[in-house]
């Protein structure tokens, strides 16, 4: 019995053993470490690790433009690694923690002062570069610099523009080639386009609310709902904060003035349907008009053949010529490895100058030569044109909390209380102006 | 006996809308991974897809390492699962039949840390496999599941509900703990060990936090982290036009092992004893 | 079970001490192996997680000692209570239904009906699906203009309903999605609970001219007792710690009628990168489950 009992023992200290022995095993054969010598050492290979935030078609794209890179260039390997923005920098933190952060990581302007911040970045690579201001629209190269340094190489901007369905709008008798440029205008055609069960358009006596065939616009209601907001705001030539960041600088009225008119789509122009989830899915299966969103829309619109469609640019609906916009520039974490960062410097050069192959992923290149190869894909022209007045948001070290895309979220919260729930417009921007204050103002 | 026929009936009508209910947003994900990507949000819903495509997941195998991905998640599930089913039933055997100080203590302490959430002890498990070297690697994924406390706490329910009877004839012929923990008590716990197994295979097999954090490259990259290169469902749009197709197409790729594993092991869940052992 | 009863002779009481001695010794081999993977990447870093609560942390740097900072300023957060809350509300619909469904689900394939593999393997599929198809699937049922539901809906005179753009409708809407992704999980459980309900006491039940329904209230309840007890705290912890579906359905939206807490604490620790504020929220999670812990264990002991 005794016998037994130490056979056990040792059965289970050999499983143990196993475990752990097999614990170094993997370590040596994974390529965890970027630089690989060359065997003589005659020519040696930088590896270097690539992160976009880039789920969709886009990520096709680029994995398209790195793969074209690698070829050029023998003496890099390029890895790229796509994935969702939220876990992705997640992952720029813990490996920025141990050391292993990636050579080249792809964010937005305004992630830029989070990561600076925190130590993340190196603020001197990209003046190694070589690029040029007067190579770029001047909006996406200003998105580069947090506090004075150039931080990044500016790589795209997308911004809201508003897409149509041309059938629809032959129609109902309108132009799909002039499209509306101004509010009333945008109400107008939305009315024109908004069709109940009966044919009854919502200006009309008897129209029927719950029984609409087609509606006229779709918009956002997400974080969304609040760059709409905020290219309203800048229409009014109000700023969103004040130059320090810390505070916020918008007029009351103009807030309000501008949720009260997004409210009213919906709620009293009854041309926007309450409630949408995915607006361009409403628009792709031809359940509404026309839908404001973004130019990552592109590719797959492209894929739709059934849909004949064009864009346009975002309205004026105040008194001058805004809308929200972002841009993907191209940021340098802090590597040990010189060569590395080199070799990311090159690669971040590289894919500004091919950047008219980004622009299939439907973003816009902020590369004012490859802006003008965009003629014969479809849809551009609208963003193009929009470039000059595009307002990117304020780069601040809170952006993350601030301007959440996921609940707790001040921007999210007024959005929907407008969109989702027709709340008091004054009393939102009220809500909205403490939840920021509230954030920005912290240390 | 007619009465009986008639809720019989019942019982079964029910069992079939609950059971339809459950597979119709996985008939919808099979059916719509077969379908052209601009078919799959049609209005009204079609079940059937006008014409059956299998691009998405050519597009899948041959755009990625899916397949590397896959063998990883396997390695790591099958032997993560090995281990969990030996570590925690040993550990459950001492937790519910032998006496010693501090049982209660020592199993309370366990169980307590299913009350932690996962997100807050990620990062300093994180430093600790950074520390001794072992990010990127199969073991950083396997040996967090070893630690499994479900299985401890499911294991240990069961064996204790067990009549001690059971074993005092075997104690009597000189049977050891071992013995009896090996030839008594897993024969008759067959339908635990299969729900411990299951439930260990998956949740290895969908962890997404812990492996994202803790592997880098396709040489320890496990299916869900692989696969979010290309999936973006997630409400908080990032900018990024979805891509269903090849989401959907990658799912229906992964959640069949994990079926399989499943078919196979449920057929412990049929009546393993027939005799509580005390009638005698 | 418990220590016996040593009031005799000083011989015997060595006898058992030596007994409870050995008992000690197995018991410890028993455990080692889990026990070194338990204490390696489980216990140590549950604790060193449960201590970062008490400092300043941007996970890049060092942790500063804050004290009880991080506990002060949650009490205050005016987030922290409505997530709580939140949690809460969504516990109170979904965990009754996935303790019951489950078990009825359960003991109805439990019976010897054809079909019933099929069936058991249906119910608990959901279960494997990862979470982000979760979202996908259930993001395009519930869509208010070209989802399922509603397209199923309008046939029986129900009009659109908002799933997930409505702060009143959401939570049922991410509480129904859970039921259907993880009532297999419950239900397989109590088909393991069942498995172990000795066949002789139902015959005996038989024999004394039980119904069916009585079979099930006088043997099959009491037995399953246990296992009952196990699905509910289980269910309990994970719904209060419910995160992917919220995640991938309505970002905690709309508004925060969603926002549960460990989404406030992902939020806190890995967007705002303010671990030791995210760590202070799971060790209040920590504190209430071990408190909802020891509350079943005197219900448990009551009914025993």
């Amino acid at each position: 019995m005794k016998k037994k009992l130490v056979g056990f023992v040792f059965m289970l200290v050999l499983a143990l053993g196993t475990v752990l022995a097999g614990c170094s095993q993997p370590k040596e054969s994974s390529s965890d470490n970027p630089k690989q010598e060359g065997k003589n050492g005659e020519k040696t290979v930088t590896n270097i690790n690539f992160w976009g935030g880039w789920t969709g078609p886009d990520g096709d794209v680029m994995r398209t433009l790195v793969e074209q890179f690698n070829q050029e260039n023998a003496d890099i390997k390029v890895n790229l690694e796509t994935l969702q923005w939220t876990p992705l920098f997640e992952k720029l933190i813990t490996q920025t923690k141990v050391g292993n952060p990636p050579a080249l990581m792809a964010m937005h302007p305004q992630d830029i002062a989070q990561f600076a911040s925190l130590g993340v970045l190196d603020p001197d690579a990209a003046k190694g570069a070589g690029v040029e201001k007067d190579q770029f629209n001047a909006n996406a190269w200003d998105g580069t610099f947090y506090d004075g340094k150039q931080y990044a190489i500016p790589l795209d901007m997308h911004m809201h523009a508003l897409y149509l369905n041309n059938e629809m709008y032959e129609k109902a008798g309108l132009d799909p080639a002039n499209p509306p440029k101004t509010g009333e205008e945008l109400i107008d055609y939305a009315t024109k386009l908004t069709i109940d069960a009966n044919g009854k358009h919502p200006n009309e006596t008897g129209f029927d609310i719950n029984n609409v065939k087609q509606w006229g616009l779709g918009m956002p209601n997400n974080h969304h709902g609040f760059y709409l907001w905020f290219a309203l705001l800048n229409q009014q030539n109000e700023k969103l904060l004040d130059d320090s960041g810390k505070k916020t600088a918008f007029k009351d009225d103009a807030g309000e003035k501008a949720w009260k008119w997004l409210g009213e789509l919906v709620y009293k122009h009854h041309v926007v349907p309450a409630g949408q989830k995915a607006p361009m899915d409403d628009f792709k299966s031809g359940l509404t008009a026309m839908v404001i969103d973004g130019p990552w829309q592109l590719p797959g619109l492209e894929g739709q053949d059934a849909l004949k469609w064009s864009t346009a640019a975002f309205p004026r609906i105040f008194a001058t010529d805004a809308v929200w916009g972002s841009a993907h520039v191209l940021t340098f974490p802090k590597v040990k490895d010189a060569k590395e960062r080199e070799a990311a410097v090159k690669l971040a050069k590289w894919i500004a100058e091919h950047s008219e192959a980004w622009a299939k992923s439907g973003n816009i290149p902020s590369n004012l030569t490859a802006q003008k190869g965009l003629d014969d894909l479809p849809g551009r022209k609208a963003f193009i044109e929009m470039m000059p007045y595009t307002k990117v948001l304020p780069n601040i070290p809170k952006t993350a909390q601030a301007f959440s895309a996921s609940s707790p979220s001040p921007i999210m919260n007024a959005s929907q209380g407008i969109l989702l729930e027709n709340k008091d417009p004054s009393a939102i921007t009220k809500e909205m102006r403490d939840g920021l204050e509230a954030i920005i103002s912290q240390p | 006996m007619k009465k009986k026929r008639m809720s019989q009936g019942v019982l079964y009508v029910l069992l079939m809308l609950v059971t339809a209910a459950f597979a119709m947003p996985l008939v919808w994900t099979l059916t719509s991974s077969l379908k052209s990507e601009k078919d799959i949000l049609h209005y009204p819903p079609k079940w059937i897809p006008e014409s059956l495509t299998f691009e998405n997941y050519a597009v899948v195998l041959e755009k990625f390492s899916f397949l590397h991905w896959m063998v990883n998640s396997l390695i790591i599930a099958i032997i993560s699962t090995f281990f969990v089913l030996i570590f925690n039933s040993l550990a459950a055997y001492a937790l519910a039949r032998l006496d010693f100080k501090g049982r209660g203590l020592l199993f309370a302490l366990i169980v307590s840390m299913l009350f932690i959430p996962i997100q807050i002890d990620i990062i300093p498990l994180f430093l600790f496999f950074s520390y001794i070297h072992l990010t990127d690697t199969y073991w950083a994924l396997i040996l967090p599941t070893m630690a499994n406390v479900t299985g401890v706490y499911l294991l240990r329910q069961f064996f204790a509900s067990i009549p001690k009877e059971i074993e005092e004839s075997a104690r009597i012929d000189g049977c050891n703990d071992f013995r009896i923990w090996l030839q008594i008590i897993l024969p008759l716990s067959k339908p635990v060990l299969s729900a411990v197994a299951i439930i260990t295979f998956v949740s290895s097999w969908n962890n997404f936090l812990w492996p994202l954090i803790a592997t880098n490259t396709d040489n320890s990259k496990t299916l869900p982290v692989g696969m979010a290169q290309f999936m973006s469902a997630h409400a908080g749009a990032s900018g990024s036009a979805p891509e269903y197709g090849m989401t959907l197409a990658a799912s229906v790729m992964a959640i069949l092992p994990t079926l399989i594993v499943f078919f196979i092991l449920q057929k412990h869940f049929v009546r393993a004893i027939t005799s509580s052992g005390v009638k005698g | 079970m418990a220590v016996p009863d040593v009031s005799v002779s000083p011989e015997i009481k060595q006898k058992y001490d030596r007994i409870y001695q050995k008992q000690w010794q197995t018991a410890l081999l028993f455990l080692l192996p889990y026990l070194i993977v338990f204490i390696l990447f489980r216990l140590g870093p549950g604790i060193a997680g449960l201590l970062t609560s008490f400092t300043s942390w941007q996970i890049i740097g060092t942790p500063e000692w804050v004290g009880t900072a991080n506990f002060e300023a949650l009490m205050n957060d005016k987030m922290f209570w409505i997530a709580f809350k939140n949690t809460l509300f969504f516990l109170s619909i979904s965990a009754p239904v996935m303790v019951i469904g489950a078990l009825a689900l359960a003991i109805l394939i439990n019976q010897p009906l054809a079909g019933k593999v099929f069936a058991r393997t249906v119910i608990f599929a959901p279960y494997v699906v990862m979470a982000t198809v979760v979202g996908i699937i259930w993001n395009w049922i519930y869509d208010k203009n070209l989802g399922l539901l509603n397209y199923y809906l309008k046939f029986l005179g129900v009009g659109n309903v908002e799933w997930l753009t409505s702060s009143d409708v959401a939570m049922f809407a991410i509480a129904i999605t859970t039921v259907w992704w993880l009532m297999g999980y419950n239900m397989i459980l109590f088909l393991a609970g069942l498995q172990g309900i000795p066949e002789d006491l139902y015959e005996a039940a038989v024999i004394d001219g039980a119904t069916a329904w009585k079979k099930f209230i006088y043997v099959t309840l009491p037995l399953l007792k246990p296992t009952f007890f196990l699905v509910v705290m289980l269910t309990v912890i994970n719904c209060f710690q419910v995160f992917d579906q919220v995640y991938v359905m309505t970002g905690g939206g709309p508004g925060t009628s969603t926002l549960t807490i460990v989404q406030y604490l992902y939020f806190q620790a890995f967007q705002n990168f303010n671990l030791g504020y995210g760590s202070a929220i799971g060790f209040v999670i920590f504190i209430v489950l071990v408190i909802f812990a020891l509350i079943q264990k005197r219900i448990m002991r009551e009914e025993a």
